[in-house]
């Protein structure tokens, strides 16, 4: 059988859609045919060859045509040369193009919603044409549901699928990240570019957890336009010597960060007007496989992320004390952090592993193609 | 809403008590006293929240903690439960008592849960220490003087000055401050030995040792980068509603100061919702300069609010020291008479109003914003600014004094940005400042405005312009009037604008979200275009204004000749009375406009004789 996989966003680009769409890829081409179809991206040729299905990358055109639309006319070539049985439709803003193939060639495709790309304003026409014409709609929280069923979609047609998490290249020891060894830290990994990853409220929480803790660090890993507010914003509040703004980190050393922290903490929070939320939090699993407890904003999709009570504790993402409060139990409390990082991480090696999200989807496929 | 003193190292109910008696006004609704511990604290209360309850000071569970408080907590409602959770139980219904079980709960950073204005103390008997704390923006004021091991605190200045031995030797770099201002700004005031908790800061007091510190500080920046002007808009209009709407809690009756401009016509569009609204404005007997009646009317029709209105045809002369008495610091704003006229008025129906101050500062409603900003532009445009520049010097001397001629001159000017922000505000030229005190002239007001305008860390000129205004004519000049002409009528104000969440996330956004071009309050307008009047929408920005000149030349002109030139002024000679005289002169002749010099003169010396030099008894 063979699948065509449109997406935007593929590695050897760095992001959680990127690595989601790449675990399916290779965990599927055991049984089908793929060809993906993505924008060129730096360093895309050595990924590419590595890989055991084929990539097929478009260029962008001399004179900037936009980048968009010279993917749509290189995934209708390749339409027609492959012919597949399914198409996955890696994000909606090629969804118009799956629905014309659908319509005109009766191919089926599978859309996939992660949840800010739905919600935003500007984009619910398009996302509306995308998700009503798909056969399938696979989602990777309870909250991608409520967005992709807030379009009128029948929700039999729509699936949770939670992503895997895995540990990659392992990092440095401890020692390598110069933070003393009587420092508690707080972990954050993310971009600095959405407001709703709440990178904010921690910081204003700090003044409240040191009176707990007076060797908490709040250590953020992630860079981007927003780390010069970030860092004024510890200033402000006279808890600079207590924030470290580690910037962009490679994938060593996140895992040597996410070893050394005490708590890994994302007060994700939603943003009514922009539709900007946590779509799942893939961070709160890579932290749990690594024993460590976590907080997270009760907002978007975390919760399907991080049980609370269980894997972490979910708190009120716009309350400072509700984040303090949870930060400093699980510091105050090494049995709960324990019993937490263990849970979580049973939970991550059981439940959250890329087979398990393939072999969900791989049934979808083979029940879509069956028609 | 109360007013608040205290003396640490000190035991004297005696003194407390008549420190108390002089800010009596800010609370008619009761009284109470702490003396022991080496501490010794009062305060006067005015009930709002829980009337019958909330006796002031209150205790912890066990007695140790007590605190004596000035505001009101918004939030206290939410804390409470966080609160009960953690073990605390609580004696009163009302706000205040949460501060007592957040500082055993969080100690001095307990603070940054609160949401509210306030100014208050907490004395902690088990560690013999003192804790004040202002809020974040200086909505609530409070004032301390520091003597060896003793402190001494109060909501008003005339409360430190009846304790005896306190020196009342002016500061001679506050009176230039004022003089350029029309207050002065910081942590100084105008007596040198009292020192103001500048607003976001705690003080701390152990064993007769003080320590000052910041919680808080306005960081304009943009937090919210990729954020366009809708989205803006309607995150804001969102904000502001649940500011408008937690401003409400209150269990006594309450209505909106209604200026005919937008901001306070968006607290009464937001208020709109719940029931029928009481509405206040003011304006003056005055032809031609009738005040904003006509377009607040316009507001209130709208919305179909209880609308009063009052015109002041008072007897200025015989008000006037009253009101300087009441501001209780020198602040020589003409629009403290209005606001305290329509506090009165509004007190007789309601113990609580709702206010637009705030929102020029939050959302850049002065134009010097946009023009300042085209200003520091334009430097990078030499050959243009010069030819401006030639082009203005070749007018006829005749032309050149008008307004727009002198804006022009500052816009291509050389002066640095502090220099440019005096020439749109100072009261007076940095010559005749020069003239009347022999000295100075700008030179101190300029130096403290470049250090502020420094220290805000950011490139754009609106955003250093704003958090100069934040930190200084917001919480020394608009909220200092706000607070004692409303507590002079023993009401309460509240400002909505100013809830530090909406502070934050506006202070977040990109200056060209808030300012486009040389308009004005851009964000306001889109995030109530749906909700206001189109004649309000379209209002451009106004100032306020006070009819001053027909005052000065009026019924004010005799106050001013003697107030100016009485024997208490000479004797103290601030002034080169020739100077003055001259000043004098050329108002009545009309060959120049002293307006605002001379008001902020009179301002000075009516405070001298009516606060500083008035016997401390005569403060009952």
């Amino acid at each position: 059988m063979r699948l065509l996989l449109l997406t935007i966003d593929f590695p050897p680009a760095r992001g959680g859609v990127q690595q989601l769409l790449a675990q399916l890829a290779s965990g599927l081409a055991r049984t089908w045919q793929i060809t993906v179809v993505t924008p060129a991206t730096p360093g895309d040729a050595a990924w590419d060859a590595a890989q055991p299905y084929a990539v097929i990358r478009s260029r962008p055109l001399a004179g900037g045509r936009p980048a968009l639309a010279v993917l749509q006319v290189r995934a209708f070539v390749e339409l027609l040369r492959r012919r597949p049985h399914v198409i996955v439709c890696g994000h909606v803003l090629l969804g118009p193009l799956c629905r014309l193939v659908s319509v005109v060639f009766g191919v089926p495709y599978v859309a996939m919603a992660y949840a800010y790309e739905i919600r935003a304003p500007r984009m619910r026409p398009i996302a509306r044409l995308a998700l009503r014409g798909a056969r399938r709609v696979v989602t990777i929280s309870e909250f991608g549901r409520r967005a992709v069923e807030a379009y009128g979609i029948a929700p039999d047609t729509v699936d949770v699928i939670h992503p895997g998490a895995a540990v990659g290249t392992a990092g440095p020891p401890a020692a390598a990240l110069a933070e003393p060894a009587e420092a508690r830290v707080l972990l954050s990994v993310g971009r600095l570019v959405d407001a709703y990853k709440g990178h904010d409220m921690v910081i204003r929480a700090m003044p409240l957890i040191l009176v707990r803790e007076p060797n908490a660090r709040y250590v953020v890993v992630g860079d981007g336009p927003r780390r010069q507010y970030l860092d004024r914003l510890a200033a402000s509040l006279s808890v600079s010597h207590a924030v470290r703004f580690v910037g962009q980190a490679s994938d060593a050393e996140v895992d040597a960060w996410y070893r050394r922290c005490d708590v890994f903490v994302l007060a994700g929070r939603e943003s009514g007007v922009s539709g900007g939320a946590e779509g799942y939090g893939i961070v709160f699993v890579e932290a749990n496989l690594r024993g460590k407890p976590v907080v997270g904003g009760r907002s978007g999709g975390i919760p399907d992320a991080v049980v609370d009570g269980e894997t972490g504790i979910l708190v009120d993402p716009l309350d400072a004390a509700d984040i303090a409060d949870a930060i400093t139990r699980l510091l105050g409390e090494p049995g709960l952090a324990a019993r937490l990082g263990d849970a979580g991480r049973r939970r991550a090696l059981d439940e959250l592993t890329w087979p398990r999200y393939t072999e969900r989807f791989a049934r979808i496929l083979a029940q879509v193609a069956a028609g | 809403m109360c007013g608040i003193v205290g003396l640490a190292g000190v035991e004297d109910a005696a003194l407390v008590r008549r420190m108390a008696g002089a800010v009596a006004h800010r609370g008619p609704d009761g009284e109470g006293f702490f003396v022991g511990d080496g501490v010794s604290l009062g305060v006067r209360r005015l009930s709002i929240i829980d009337p019958a309850g909330s006796d002031q000071p209150l205790r912890n569970e066990d007695g140790r903690v007590l605190t004596i408080f000035n505001g009101e907590v918004y939030n206290y409602r939410r804390l409470r439960p966080f609160l009960e959770k953690h073990g605390h139980s609580f004696r009163t219904a009302g706000d205040a008592e949460t501060v007592v079980h957040l500082y055993e709960e969080y100690g001095d950073a307990g603070v940054h849960l609160l949401r509210g204005m306030f100014a208050y103390a907490v004395w902690d008997g088990r560690h013999r220490r003192l804790l004040l704390a202002r809020d974040r923006l200086g909505i609530k004021p409070l004032y301390y003087v520091q003597s060896g091991a003793r402190l001494a605190f109060a909501s008003e200045i005339k409360a430190l000055l009846a304790v005896p031995g306190v020196s009342r030797e002016l500061d001679a770099d506050a009176l230039q401050l004022y003089l350029t201002l029309q207050y002065v700004p910081g942590a100084a005031t105008i007596v040198k030995s009292i020192r103001r908790l500048p607003p976001g800061h705690l003080l701390t007091w152990r064993d007769g040792r003080v320590e000052v510190r910041r919680y808080w500080d306005l960081v304009l920046d943009e937090g919210e980068c990729r954020v366009n002007a809708a989205t803006a808009a309607e995150e804001f209009r969102g904000l502001l509603e649940e500011s408008v709407m937690d401003h409400q809690i209150s269990d006594v009756p309450l209505g909106v100061l209604l200026s005919g401009g937008i901001d306070s016509a968006a607290v009464t569009a937001l208020l709109a919702g719940g029931g029928r609204v009481k509405t206040f404005t003011v304006g003056f007997d005055v032809a031609g300069a009738e005040g904003e009646l006509a377009e607040a009317r316009v507001v209130a029709r709208h919305f179909g609010t209880d609308h009063h209105e009052i015109v002041m045809r008072p007897a200025l002369a015989d008000v006037l020291p009253d009101i300087v008495r009441m501001q209780d610091e020198p602040v020589a704003d003409p629009a403290a008479v209005p606001t305290f006229f329509i506090c009165k008025f509004a007190s007789r129906s309601v113990k609580v109003v709702l206010t637009g101050e705030g929102g020029d500062e939050l959302l850049g409603g002065y134009p010097r914003y946009g023009w300042l900003r085209l200003g520091e532009r334009l430097r990078h445009r030499p050959r243009l600014t010069a030819a401006t520049a030639a082009l203005l010097r070749a007018l006829p001397r005749e032309l050149s004094a008008g307004r727009v001629v002198r804006r022009l001159d500052t816009l291509v000017g050389t002066a640095p940005l502090e220099d440019r922000h005096l020439d749109w505000v100072a009261t007076m030229s940095g010559d005749v400042q020069r003239a009347l005190t022999g000295d100075g002239g700008w030179g101190a007001t300029s130096g403290f405005v470049r250090r502020l305008l420094h220290r805000v860390g950011t490139g754009d000129p609106v955003h250093a312009l704003m958090y100069l205004d934040f930190n200084t004519w917001l919480p020394d000049d608009v909220l200092v009037k706000t607070d004692r002409m409303s507590m002079a009528a023993s009401i309460e104000a509240r400002v909505p604008f100013l809830d530090h969440r909406l502070v934050e996330f506006t202070a977040g956004l990109p200056a060209s979200v808030k300012v486009k071009s040389l308009g004005t309050k851009a964000l306001l307008r889109r995030a109530l275009r749906r909700d206001l009047p189109a004649a309000t929408l379209r209002r451009p920005k106004r100032a306020f204004l006070v009819p001053l000149r027909h005052w000065l030349r009026g019924e004010l002109r005799d106050l001013v000749d003697a107030a100016l030139t009485s024997a208490a002024a000479r004797a103290r000679g601030l002034f080169q009375p020739a100077a003055v005289a001259r000043l004098l002169h050329e108002q009545r002749t009309g060959s120049h406009d002293h307006s605002r010099a001379l008001w902020t003169l009179l301002c000075l010396q009516l405070w001298l004789d009516n606060v500083l030099d008035a016997p401390a008894a005569a403060h009952d």
